[in-house]
């Protein structure tokens, strides 16, 4: 399978930054492509949106296709909630959700929802927690009294407890064999100064859940345990009364304490400039030498996030092309191992023979540089926007993908509107924004690097990067550890 | 081209079972009209108006387990398709649909079928036609691209066997399970290599015609779309069904391969058998008992034997034409050893084999998987994937209620019988990997 993801579709277009127009290639030959509009036909399923009095909140989807129903109760109480001592809680506070309710336990959980004939999943975030799960929709209104069951009366089991902080502690330690996530939270010690970056996952340190008890856990999330930080999504066969119906006797009697919902924190400052701008780790044994290389991305629904998530798109098409032409053989980077990643970093990474770490990083420094400076073709620029369009559409269709994208619009504080005055804002975005944010985001100074490699990749890597702003980090130190 | 993968990937593709009083709406989903060209191309068009877009789907009634003597043709031949024709510059195929909007542009060579697939805005839909049928018969195969596409598969080999953290554990259990020679073996470096411009041409001529093609167009089809089908396809001649494997092999003796993982710092264990193929008898017995076992269960039953070897527990069935592969897949906690694992493995084999599995749990595996292939047919794309998976097994673009009805005789008996049959100690391959050394 060749592995064209959404955002390596756009690898050919690197060939319009090599010549000002790219070929059509039909026109020469005894066969010619069809003609068609190219302006292309878009529409979202309307979302609609309720709130009781009490400040809970529903966004609903409706999608009478198939007998099914989609839903998420979501509970604002993320890990950015986090006593800044204590990361980790909520995650915590999450898994223990699903280890039993009303004293009972995890497997008497489970079975209550294989006997809907679902599987609930957990979901955390920054901003909020949630429960998800998807039944026929026979079931749909015992399935979200299920979920407003398990969100207020987890058991609380001292030895479930026991056990999840255990498997968080085996799980961290195994994530440090993967080289990938160790580039990753090297580059985010890189840009956001985290220390130690695992934390910026909302995952805790080796130290957190060694220390943290049951009831610190369990009385941080009572605190915003109520129905005026809770918001439920539904998509699917539903209408909206018959919605409000199943909420009204899912919701057993849930009201919200008269005393305010304690304030969201403040967001931390980024630290002054003086983060690492290349982080080394080395990693003796490793055959593979990992680089990576990124930056800060603008929150989702931001005015600076939609631009720069077009210029996110170009840079990877332009580097898939360069990677697939020219620096398979000049560089050493091994092609088609670039990937990104949204939220709170863009990023990119490739794993390199160790012997070719220098070149590599020259290579991809160089290539970066002359993609800044350079002039972008317009066509690059209205393909990436055509496609964007597309992925937004597509990205509403079908019951769970609309419930994400219902999570990412509560997750940012947006309204429902949002999402179709995303795709107005992207049919009338304006390319030289794109072409800015291109430049901003991928110049030199905005940029941190990370290599993880044995001595020999490291040495290399050294003698090519910038002397300023090098720290050494060993992979347990990025994890938490000592 | 379907992998032996983690088995978190595993589960997200097996079949599920149902048999609930919502066959008839289960159905509906996959409602379509089917016709063939003079030329024999098999088309299948189904409405869906959620979207302004289309879903083009087209299957080549060949797949790797027809590479016979030339292991990694029909991978390399899907590479190649996207390499230009006498019409379209190299890379252009993809430029093209992307500057219409297009999304999902990608191919996927499995067992009996290579399929090429893409989502399109309703209004590029005749170029997408024009696009496959032109490189149906118009691919324009060249030494340089054979030489580079041969690289980009070996590329790809490395990464999914030797970048994986556990992918080479996963490799050595199939290839055990399928020796060089069987038509599932995998094909490797060495053998992608031998592979030239020659092979390739002949691939194409033989196979890539309209008779040995079905094309599926799910969405929000235009009035005019079979005119629009003729127009593009309706000149094209020729293409040849390979003939039927027979993929049928039995173990005699257990193989333990015992291994390290040089990245890892877990121990890991597979278990692999060689069970019934897609849709045939014991097949979706092999589903609920993978759905009854699903890891929170196995990790209980897991502890209760030996509190704290094993961390993490998949199962699941990899069904394939005529001969699919059931696995167990462990990863222990860092305090214990293969071997340990693999006797907790087998106690939990034993008590499944003594039917002491929990009839109510079967239910409720069945009821789960009802919802998941309701769950699986959402979006038009995956409509269109799953008809195409019928017709490659010989069926009805719309076999969804005989899919669900076949798991209705489907009872803790029926499982148990199928792990005494299927699933005994002496016809199975073991991976023991250990974790790396202690630095």
């Amino acid at each position: 399978m060749i592995a064209w993801s959404r955002r390596r579709l756009l690898a050919g277009l690197g060939s319009g930054l090599v010549t000002p127009a790219l070929p059509l290639g039909c026109t020469t030959g005894r066969e010619r492509p069809p003609r068609f509009p190219t302006e292309v036909a878009t529409s979202l399923p309307p979302i609609e949106q309720g709130r009781f009095d009490d400040g809970m909140g529903l966004l609903l989807a409706q999608d009478h296709t198939l007998p099914l129903v989609s839903m998420a109760l979501v509970l604002r109480a993320g890990h950015r909630h986090d006593p800044r001592d204590q990361p980790g809680v909520a995650r915590l506070a999450g898994m223990m959700l699903l280890e039993g309710i009303d004293g009972g336990d995890r497997r008497d959980l489970l079975d209550r929802f294989g006997d809907l004939g679902t599987t609930p999943e957990l979901g955390v975030g920054p901003s909020q927690l949630w429960l998800q799960c998807t039944v026929q929709r026979d079931e749909a209104a015992a399935a979200l009294a299920l979920l407003f069951r398990t969100l207020r009366h987890s058991s609380w089991a001292p030895e479930a407890f026991e056990r999840v902080r255990g498997d968080r502690r085996e799980r961290l330690e195994s994530l440090q064999g993967s080289p990938d996530a160790v580039v990753s939270l090297g580059l985010l010690e890189g840009v956001f100064g985290a220390t130690p970056p695992i934390t910026a996952f909302g995952e805790g340190t080796p130290a957190s859940l060694a220390t943290l008890e049951l009831a610190q856990v369990r009385d941080r999330f009572a605190l915003r345990l109520r129905p005026d930080a809770a918001v439920v999504l539904l998509t699917g066969a539903v209408s909206k009364p018959e919605a409000l119906e199943w909420i009204a006797a899912a919701r057993d009697g849930w009201v919200a304490p008269s005393q305010s919902l304690p304030p969201e924190p403040t967001p931390p400052e980024l630290p002054p400039d003086d983060r690492p701008r290349i982080v080394l780790v080395p990693w003796s044994g490793l055959e593979q030498a990992v680089i990576g290389v990124g930056g800060l991305h603008h929150p989702y629904g931001t005015p600076e996030e939609l631009p720069q998530a077009q210029a996110d798109a170009i840079m990877v098409g332009l580097l898939d092309y360069e990677l697939r032409t020219r620096q398979r053989t000049s560089y050493g980077v091994r092609a088609r191992t670039w990937q990104t990643q949204y939220g709170a970093l863009h990023q990119l990474w490739a794993r390199v023979e160790p012997g070719d770490t220098g070149r590599a990083l020259r290579g991809v420094r160089e290539h970066l540089a002359r993609i800044v400076t350079g002039t972008l073709d317009p066509s690059i620029v209205e393909d990436t926007r055509t496609q964007a369009l597309v992925e937004l559409m597509e990205d509403a269709h079908g019951l769970e993908p609309m419930l994400s994208q219902l999570l990412r619009l509560v997750a940012a504080s947006l309204p429902p509107e949002a999402l179709p005055q995303r795709l107005e804002r992207l049919q009338r975005l304006d390319g030289r924004h794109i072409e800015e944010a291109l430049r901003e985001s991928y110049q030199a100074s905005a940029l941190r690097w990370c290599v993880v490699g044995n001595e020999a990749a490291l040495e290399r890597a050294v003698r090519e990067l910038p002397r300023a702003g090098v720290v050494t980090r060993s992979a347990s130190a990025l994890f938490g550890g000592a | 081209m379907t992998t032996l993968r983690p088995l978190c990937l595993i589960m997200a593709s097996l079949v599920v079972v149902l048999f609930t009083a919502s066959w008839a709406r289960a159905s509906a989903p996959l409602a379509h009209e089917r016709y063939a060209l003079d030329n024999g191309l098999d088309v299948i068009l189904h409405v869906d108006r959620r979207l302004p877009m289309v879903a083009v789907d087209l299957g080549y009634h060949v797949g790797w387990a027809h590479d016979g003597a030339q292991p990694g043709l029909a991978h390399l031949v899907e590479h190649l398709m996207f390499r230009g024709t006498r019409d379209v510059e190299d890379g252009d195929h993809l430029v093209l649909l992307q500057r219409s909007g297009a999304t999902g542009v990608n191919a996927r060579t499995e067992d009996d079928v290579t399929r090429y697939h893409a989502l399109v805005p309703r209004d590029a839909l005749p170029l997408a036609l024009w696009l496959e049928s032109n490189r149906m018969a118009r691919v324009r195969l060249t030494g340089d691209h054979v030489a580079q596409e041969v690289q980009t598969t070996v590329d790809e080999w490395e990464t999914r066997v030797q970048s994986e953290l556990r992918g080479l554990s996963h490799e050595s259990l199939w290839n055990a399970l399928f020796p060089a020679g069987h038509p599932f073996h995998r094909a490797s470096p060495t053998d992608i290599r031998r592979l030239g411009l020659a092979d390739a041409e002949g691939f194409v001529q033989r196979r890539y015609g309209p008779a040995n093609a079905t094309l599926v167009l799910a969405g929000d089809l235009p009035s005019d779309v079979r005119a629009q089908v003729e127009l593009a396809f309706g000149a094209r001649s020729g293409g040849e069904a390979p003939v039927g494997v027979v993929p049928q092999r039995r173990i005699e003796a257990e193989q333990r391969i015992a291994r390290r993982d040089a990245m890892s710092t877990k121990p890991f264990v597979l278990i692999g058998w060689l069970t019934p193929g897609l849709f045939e008898p014991g097949d979706a017995e092999a589903d609920v008992l993978a759905a009854t076992l699903d890891g929170d269960r196995l990790r209980t039953l897991a502890d209760r034997h030996d509190a704290g070897a094993i961390l993490e527990l998949e199962v699941g069935q990899v069904s394939l034409a005529g001969q699919s592969v059931f696995v167990f897949a462990a990863e222990g906690t860092s305090s214990t050893t293969p071997l340990r694992m693999l006797a907790v493995l087998d106690a939990i084999l034993d008590e499944v084999r003594a039917a002491r599995l929990d009839p109510a749990d079967v239910v409720r595996a069945r009821k789960r998987f009802g919802t998941d292939k309701l769950r699986a047919v959402q979006r038009i794309d995956q409509r269109a994937a799953l008809m195409q998976a019928y017709v490659a097994s010989g069926r009805d673009p719309d076999w969804l209620e005989h899919d669900l009805a076949r798991y209705a005789a489907v009872d803790v008996d029926a499982v148990a019988a199928f792990v005494r049959d299927h699933l005994p100690q002496e016809r199975r391959v073991v991976v023991l990997s250990a974790a790396q050394e202690p630095s």
